[in-house]
């Protein structure tokens, strides 16, 4: 135990910037990238499935269980080895756009089902009553069931960004330099396993457990909107 | 709450203070990579490596610098080379070993320099170079135990009653179902993704020995030496597993040519030992005392190493 304890602070005197300043901010880029592109492309993809265009309806639905069916280890898989032989420019660009291009749809597929089901669960009842009183369809739904189904969709979407920040723990496959590819470049100088898997959890956890205090603060704000 | 922030935000300005001290083992090193780079041309366009930087000292990250220049090791001087001699741009594209032959495969990377062995598969899939030779990296393999069995064990019978580990589709593993799975009292069926989690299975005393390459093995047993000993048995090990090679599209034979030219020149030159040197004091595995530089990183004696 003092080996292990001494073998960490050496690391994290001699390393100790991979981790805190490359790995924690590629880390909290990458989410962010994927859950805000997520978030955007996740409501078109919502908005598609619910609209009257039958086929991009059958394709963003394929797409949705394509992506949910499949491991994301995969996906970056054919992200960086398949997209750029369809966009050949992106063979001039870093791996980390393709990486976050994979990030982004999976993230979004996730995201359109949480809006899916938020909007769902706002009670039926209230589209009739708002549609018998004269208001047209898009206001019915702008104005009376977004805003009910928003305070459906923010918790759910809140465990989705949680899960985002440990996802991109995958993109290290590609060195793309976030926490877990800190590790792998640690660990491969100083074979040290354990120690270093120690310290990108703490830093994993203090990451997704700040986001969680967050969130449940900005829950405490809607209710009392 | 704000004390316990200002408390890490202190801890990891005073991290990042010590980070940037220390003495600095790239001397020779820098040496070489200047006398391959001098003069080289970007004619021919860019000739883009793949490599899992993980596995010093033959490929791995220098934590004080930024970019391509923070890969280095014995492969990266020779990706140098190879784009020297071929007149192209170096790109390195880090990614794991695993990945790295599917980059060679679709196209993505013109080759993978990677501490590849040969093996029949490997050949049936991909064009492989000539055999380069990375000092005793590959040739010595051996079997790593705890610092209390240190040297305990010369002949394959000392193992018995022994769990032996190794990592999946590597050398060792191969090495060890052939030396040791006539033998019903050794346990060989320990197989760990990569080599860090079975010197940890090591430590714990899960397992009782790791097949390794010797070079590995230096490493490893200088991060915990308190711990962690060679036991004193070496593989034999058959010429064609010895060395390393480079993975080529299948297909690919006009690259190939050029690149066993290229090895050809560097083989003849006798860069390999020298580069494994300078790697090996890179990666703190030896210093640069033992292996005879001066603190310039200029060689001064030859060494029986």
């Amino acid at each position: 135990m003092e080996t292990f304890i001494s073998n960490i602070i050496r690391i994290m005197s001699r390393y100790g910037h991979v981790f805190l300043l490359e790995g924690v901010a590629y880390t909290l880029l990458l989410s962010l990238i994927a859950v805000a592109g997520g978030s955007v492309l996740g409501a078109l993809f919502a908005f598609g499935k619910r609209g009257k265009i039958p086929p991009l309806r059958i394709l963003i639905n394929a797409l949705v269980e394509i992506v949910r069916g499949t491991p994301l280890l995969l996906q970056l898989y054919a992200g960086v080895f398949i997209l750029p032989r369809l966009i050949p420019a992106l063979n001039e660009l870093p791996d980390i756009v393709s990486v976050s291009v994979v990030l982004i749809i999976n993230s979004a597929a996730y995201v359109s089902e949480v809006i899916r089901s938020g909007i769902q669960a706002v009670d039926i009842g209230q589209t009739e009553a708002a549609r018998s009183l004269g208001l047209s369809e898009r206001t019915t739904m702008w104005n009376v069931v977004l805003p009910q189904a928003v305070k459906n969709i923010l918790p759910a979407l809140g465990n989705e960004f949680i899960t985002v920040i440990k996802e991109t723990s995958l993109a290290s496959t590609f060195y793309v330099g976030d926490l877990m590819t800190s590790y792998l470049k640690v660990r491969g100088n100083t074979f040290l396993t354990l120690e270093c898997l120690t310290i990108v959890g703490i830093l994993y956890f203090i990451l997704t457990f700040t986001l969680s205090k967050l969130l449940a603060a900005a829950e405490r704000r809607m209710k009392h909107a | 709450m704000k004390k316990l922030v200002s408390m890490i935000m202190a801890a990891a300005m005073a991290l990042c203070l010590c980070a940037c001290g220390g003495e600095s083992p790239d001397k020779a090193y820098n040496n070489y990579l200047k006398e391959i780079t001098k003069g080289a041309s970007t004619a021919n366009g860019t000739l883009t490596v793949a490599l899992s930087p993980d596995f010093a000292p033959m490929e791995f990250y220098d934590a004080s610098k930024k970019g391509d220049a923070a890969i280095v090791g014995f492969d990266v001087l020779l990706a140098n080379f190879l784009a020297k001699e071929l007149g192209m741009k170096l790109t390195l594209s880090p990614m794991s070993f695993e990945a790295c032959m599917a980059a060679v495969q679709s196209g993505k990377a013109d080759i993978s320099i990677s501490g590849f062995s040969w093996t029949m598969e490997r050949a049936e899939n991909y064009e492989i170079t000539d055999w380069y030779e990375a000092g005793d990296n590959e040739t010595e393999q051996v079997i790593i135990v705890k610092k209390s069995n240190e040297n305990k064990y010369t002949k394959a019978e000392s193992f018995a009653g022994m769990k032996i580990a190794y990592q999946g589709s590597s050398l060792q593993q191969q090495l060890v179902k052939e030396t040791f799975g006539q033998m019903s009292d050794v346990d060989i069926n320990n197989v760990y993704s990569d080599i860090g989690a079975a010197v940890e299975a090591l430590k714990s005393g899960k397992v009782d020995a790791v097949a390794v390459a010797k070079g590995n093995g230096d490493a490893i047993i200088a991060n915990a030496p308190n711990d962690i000993a060679f036991s004193g048995f070496e593989f034999d090990v058959d010429p064609i597993y010895e060395n390393n090679v480079c993975l080529i599209q299948k297909g690919n034979t006009a690259l190939l040519e050029k690149v066993n030219a290229a090895l050809a020149k560097a083989k003849e030159a006798g860069y390999y030992k020298v580069w494994y040197e300078a790697s090996q004091i890179y990666s703190s595995i030896k210093t640069a005392d033992e292996l005879g530089y001066d603190e310039n990183g200029v060689k001064i004696t030859e060494t029986a190493n």
